[in-house]
């Protein structure tokens, strides 16, 4: 009975899921569709490698400290970086009194509360404090950018597919447009074409546009690439900061693991060594009184064996 | 290779046993054979030459009641699956073997070697411990002589015509042994051989999990302890420019309430005056504030007696009889160095860590 | 437990004998997990993974515990208070990979689970009650899951919920009624965010009942095995404690690795990029796509196209559901007396199949919903129900299967070769 109706709503579906593969197929057929313009330009991200990469990656901190600094310089007028606590920058190697200077100095404030007042106000960052957003809500950020909303840079790293490269990409990846670009896609007002972004015309004006813009404390030289990488390694370390820990303790446990698995397997064929690696033949059926009783049984409930 | 021991007799102490007897014909595939029978009672073979290079030793663990000497009489092989209790058994022993015989021919084929002539031989044999009328347990010893011969003798019986619980264990590289089930009473002798959980390394694989157990635990311990934001709030920086002698502040450094005075030149006076004596929790005012900022008394705003906050930072608060704090939950009063003077609080109001890191900002914590 | 050669438990100290005699606890854990569980002794690797599942959900369990001391079930402060873990709990982020990697893991080890079960029959009678707690087991994770990734309250969490809870206004008449309830709002917002959570806590504890039903409904008529024979004598089995102990601590080890060196070396590698960005209700996702256990269920929702009477999405919803609800009648969609798919040549073919079919569906289910993906949906959706709903019943009708070994030690005692062609009664064969 079960059968015969499982039959039937099997037909049903297999009917209906038909007929939108038969009238899809068509569609298919007749109209096949086209790859659309942003997927002929767009491009996947370049390779470009980082020294957090990879199971045992450590950061750079030099290269944190520059990637910081191009941030500072560059990026902190638009863009946030509100889960970032000015305390978390002694990860980058700087110290206590360090920490609290670049706060001190921060561009942004905080907001606080007159205390004999109470109107709104602002303060200077304490080390505790996170990063200040740059504007005071999202309406202050999009009027302020021609009606775009820079994102907060975070977690920017892991909020894109593609990750680091992606962001890298990116950042030297601003370029004329091709001249086989369709009008229609070419950008507009506001607009400048990058073939990394999605859509192909970003609303971010190109961050970088010259070696030496930012004069780094160690005397790296500042070409773009450079500039570009060492801010890009300095996001990954925004969106994770326990990026190290994670690495190092992943290496312990798997060498644990790999240790205490093999001490498995041995405990386990010990175990089972009196089981296994018989060579043995039966000559004929097991218990054979209660044969019978057992077939019985089995037949009632229909199972055979 | 035809080695035949023979096992220590077993202390007997029941009258029901069981005798077994398993008799193998044997063949050698070079033709001829020989079998000891070194005692009456229960012998096995070897196996055929063929299988031999991985057999140890055999075995013979006799019984008390056992009177069919070995090899001497035809008897039906053990693949005879009818069962025959006649077939080669004394009559006295029948009724008890006729069981034995039949269990062991059927678990023959789980535990033993049909060879081509089609007689069975049995390779390995379990003692199962039970008490008359318990259920089977698990066997307690496999057979591997010389430590199965001396466990094997505290096998049982079942009493009363029921079969004996014997199993056959197959295992090749093994001793032939038949085991008899008898009488209770132990052997002496620890089973040397013993239970496979014993074994180092099932010690050494337990042990290594219960470290990475252990270490597991770690984190999700840790994870209840102040995270590090709640950390970087330990220390708070207040300005005091603003507060004027005989006035206080309250203010807050993790998450509890900070009183912060700034002590006139009488309330100074009247704090040195008191003598330590009288004092519940003895201190001097200049233990209580910092070197030259004798007028700068910072303390918890919590009572030490149960945890209320005191009156008297605020203007026109109760400052108590002596003139500092007061908490009305109790009623203890704080002098002017906050010491406790009356009341049931026992210790003065604590002096949390702090540095002037300028004349008008104190750090605390 | 029906088999009389369990060992009996024996109390190995005096307390143990104490607190067996107030409480039979020590004699109950014995004789379910213990000594005293005969279990067929010829258990292949797949057979680990029930324990695996369980093993996860402890993990599960574990960690959410842990994590909820720190998160804020509130549309502001969710996102945060994940980032809050992840940068200032202490180990916080090892908390909170291990526990969205643990989701992914728990559904891994089930799906292998679960196809055992399909090949080795292992719903076949008299087992039907199991399977269907474990059917029951399957729903409860799908929706923990579903709610768990929806307090992160990033964009997908956000526009995952409304995608899912829109489902329910497909349906005619009470639907709209019906996904506010669910919401509490008209979108996604703090109502749903907080009763997601409640309910998120609460359903894992409804899943270890039920596991515990699972597990006693199975310790019935006992394991079964690759051979689909039942257990005749003591032969055939061994004792749980210590064989299948020590096989499942090895299994164990070997999740252990492979969850470890995804959760320490590519922890964000089964998620999605999208769920790092705020909760944006005024801003769609390129691509909306659930977590991948999920695809192939996506895949059968959205390859209903074209209305047939009824609107296409509704099409959708109904074989989604349908999908995981025929799986209930699969005791007797597939009436063949044969259990397992060894002795089943052509159930095995299918079988193999329906695998095939299963990855491409999850396959095309991550894709966005274009061609050709959806005609391969479409293609793959057809043959999902056609295999339960058709092929398998027909199958059990006409097919002819290999003849079964008389017990499980026989075909242990011939190896794999002889399986095939087991001893007949009463004949004597020599051996070797």
């Amino acid at each position: 009975m079960v059968r015969v109706i499982g039959f039937l709503v099997g037909l049903l579906f297999v009917a209906v899921a038909g007929w939108s593969l038969l009238w899809g197929a068509i569609a298919f057929v007749s109209e096949p569709p086209e790859p659309t313009v942003e997927s002929r330009f767009h491009e996947h991200p370049r390779h470009v490698s980082f020294a957090s990469d990879g199971p045992f990656g450590r950061f750079d901190r030099a290269q944190l400290q520059r990637g910081f600094q191009v941030y500072k310089e560059v990026c902190a007028a638009c863009h946030g970086l509100r889960h970032v606590a000015f305390r978390n920058l002694a990860d980058l190697g700087y110290n206590e009194a360090e920490v609290r200077a670049i706060a001190d100095q921060w561009a942004i404030e905080v907001p606080d509360i007159d205390p004999d007042t109470g109107e709104a106000t602002t303060r200077k960052p304490l080390p505790a404090d996170h990063f200040p957003d740059p504007y005071a809500n999202e309406v202050a950020a999009r009027a302020a950018n021609n009606n775009a909303l820079p994102p907060d840079l975070s977690l920017i790293t892991k909020a894109r597919e593609g990750g680091a490269p992606y962001v890298y990409s990116l950042l030297t990846g601003y370029q004329n447009p091709p001249s086989s670009l369709p009008a229609e896609n070419r950008p507009g007002e506001g607009l400048y074409y990058n073939p990394y972004f999605a859509n192909l015309n970003i609303a971010m004006p190109p961050p970088l546009t010259a070696d030496g813009q930012v004069t780094f404390a160690d005397g790296t030289n500042a070409t773009i690439d450079q500039m570009a990488r060492d801010v890009t390694a300095f996001l990954i370390w925004t969106a994770e900061p326990k990026l190290e820990n994670r690495h190092r303790t992943g290496v312990a446990t798997l060498i644990f693991l790999l240790i205490a698995t093999l001490l498995a397997y041995m405990s386990y064929r010990n175990i089972w060594a009196d089981m296994k690696g018989r060579k043995v033949r039966a000559t004929g059926p097991l218990d054979p009184e209660n044969a019978a009783k057992r077939e019985a049984a089995s037949g009632e409930a229909g199972i055979q064996g | 290779m035809d080695r035949l021991r023979h096992a220590p007799a077993f202390r007997s102490q029941q009258q029901d046993v069981a005798g077994l007897e398993a008799r193998l014909r044997q063949r050698e595939r070079s033709g001829g054979g020989e079998q000891d029978d070194p005692s009456p009672g229960l012998a096995l073979e070897r196996l055929p030459s063929g299988v031999a290079a991985e057999v140890g030793e055999a075995a013979i663990v006799h019984g008390g009641s056992l009177q069919r000497p070995v090899g001497e009489s035809e008897t039906a092989g053990l693949d005879d699956v009818d069962g025959d209790p006649e077939a080669g058994a004394e009559a006295q022993n029948a009724a008890d073997i006729a069981g034995l015989i039949g269990l062991i021919e059927s678990e023959a084929h789980a535990g033993a070697i049909a060879r081509r002539d089609g007689s069975v031989i049995i390779t390995q044999i379990a003692c199962w411990q039970t008490a008359p009328g318990a259920a089977i347990r698990r066997p307690q010893v496999t057979g591997r002589p010389p430590g199965f011969a001396r466990a094997c003798g505290s096998c049982h019986a079942f009493s009363g015509g029921t079969p004996v619980p014997l199993f056959l264990e197959v295992t090749t590289n093994r001793v032939m042994m038949a085991t008899v089930g008898h009488a209770e009473g132990a052997v002496e002798g620890a089973p040397e051989e013993g239970v496979r959980r014993r074994d180092f390394i099932n010690i050494a694989a337990v042990s290594f999990a219960g470290v990475g157990a252990a270490v597991t635990l770690f984190p999700l311990i840790n994870q209840m302890n102040p995270s590090a934001d709640v950390l970087a709030l330990a220390s708070a920086e207040v300005d005091i420019s603003r507060i004027q002698p005989g006035q206080a502040i309250k203010t807050i450094w993790r998450k509890q309430p900070v009183f912060i005075r700034n002590l006139t030149p009488q309330e100074i006076e009247a704090a040195n005056a008191v003598p330590l004596s009288s004092l519940r929790d003895p201190q001097t005012l200049a233990e209580r504030t910092k070197e030259g900022k004798t007028n700068w008394l910072i303390t918890l705003g919590v009572c030490t007696h149960l945890g209320c906050v005191p009156l008297g930072a605020a203007e026109g608060e109760n400052r108590g009889e002596f003139g500092g704090y007061f908490c009305p939950c109790h009623g203890s009063h704080y002098d002017t160095a906050a010491r406790i003077r009356k009341g049931p609080a026992p210790a003065n109001l604590e002096v949390p860590e702090y540095e002037f890191t300028s004349d008008t900002v104190v750090r605390i914590g | 437990m029906s088999f009389p050669w369990a060992e009996e438990y024996q109390p190995k100290s005096p307390f143990m004998r104490w607190l067996d005699q107030r409480l039979p606890l020590p004699r109950l854990v014995f004789g379910a997990v213990g000594g005293g569980y005969p279990v067929p002794r010829n258990l292949n690797y797949f057979w680990n993974f029930g324990v695996l599942a369980g093993i996860a959900l402890t993990i599960q369990l574990v960690t959410g515990i842990v994590l909820a001391m720190h998160f804020a079930p509130a549309g502001t402060l969710a996102f945060d208070s994940v980032e809050h873990i992840m940068r200032n709990v202490n180990q916080g982020w090892l908390l909170r990979y291990v526990h969205a990697n643990g989701a992914s893991f728990f559904f891994i080890v089930t799906y292998i689970h679960i196809f055992r079960g399909l090949y080795y029959g292992s719903y076949k009678a008299p087992r039907e009650v199991v399977w269907f707690l474990g059917l029951v087991i399957f729903l409860l994770m799908m929706a923990t899951a579903f709610m768990g990734y929806v307090l992160p309250w990033g964009q997908m969490s956000f526009w995952g919920a409304k995608v899912i809870t829109g489902l329910f206004g497909a349906i005619p008449l009470v639907g709209e009624p019906i996904q506010q309830w669910l919401l509490g709002g008209f979108a996604p917002d703090n109502a749903a965010l907080n009763r997601f959570f409640s309910l998120h806590y609460l359903l894992p504890f409804v899943i270890v009942g039920v596991v515990i039903l699972h597990i006693w409904a199975l310790h019935i008529p006992g394991s079964g095995n690759p051979t689909g024979v039942d257990v005749k004598t003591a032969q055939d089995t061994v004792p749980f404690h210590p064989y299948y102990t020590a096989k499942d601590g090895f299994g164990l080890g070997v999740f252990l690795i492979a969850f470890a060196l995804v959760v320490f070396f590519a922890p964000n590698a089964l998620g999605h990029a999208d769920n790092y960005i705020p909760a944006n209700p005024l801003s769609t996702p390129a691509h909306i796509v659930p977590e991948w256990y999920f695809w192939p269920f996506y895949a059968i929702l959205r390859a209903f196209t074209v209305d047939f009477i009824l609107p296409a999405k509704l099409w959708g919803v109904i074989a989604m559901f349908g999908s995981i609800l025929l799986l209930f009648f699969l005791p007797w969609l597939d009436t063949s007396p044969v259990r397992s798919g060894n002795y089943r040549p052509t159930f095995k073919w299918f079988f193999w199949v329906l695998v095939a079919d299963v990855l491409i569906l999850g396959y095309c289910g991550g894709k966005p919903a274009e061609e050709p993906y959806v005609m391969i949906s479409q293609i793959a959706t057809i043959y999902y129900f056609a295999h339960f709903l058709i092929i398998l019943p027909v199958l059990s009708t006409f097919e002819r299967a290999l003849p079964l070994p008389n017990s499980i030690s026989e075909s242990v005692l011939h190896g794999e070769a002889a399986e095939a062609a087991p001893i007949g009664t009463g004949a004597t064969v020599p051996a070797e």
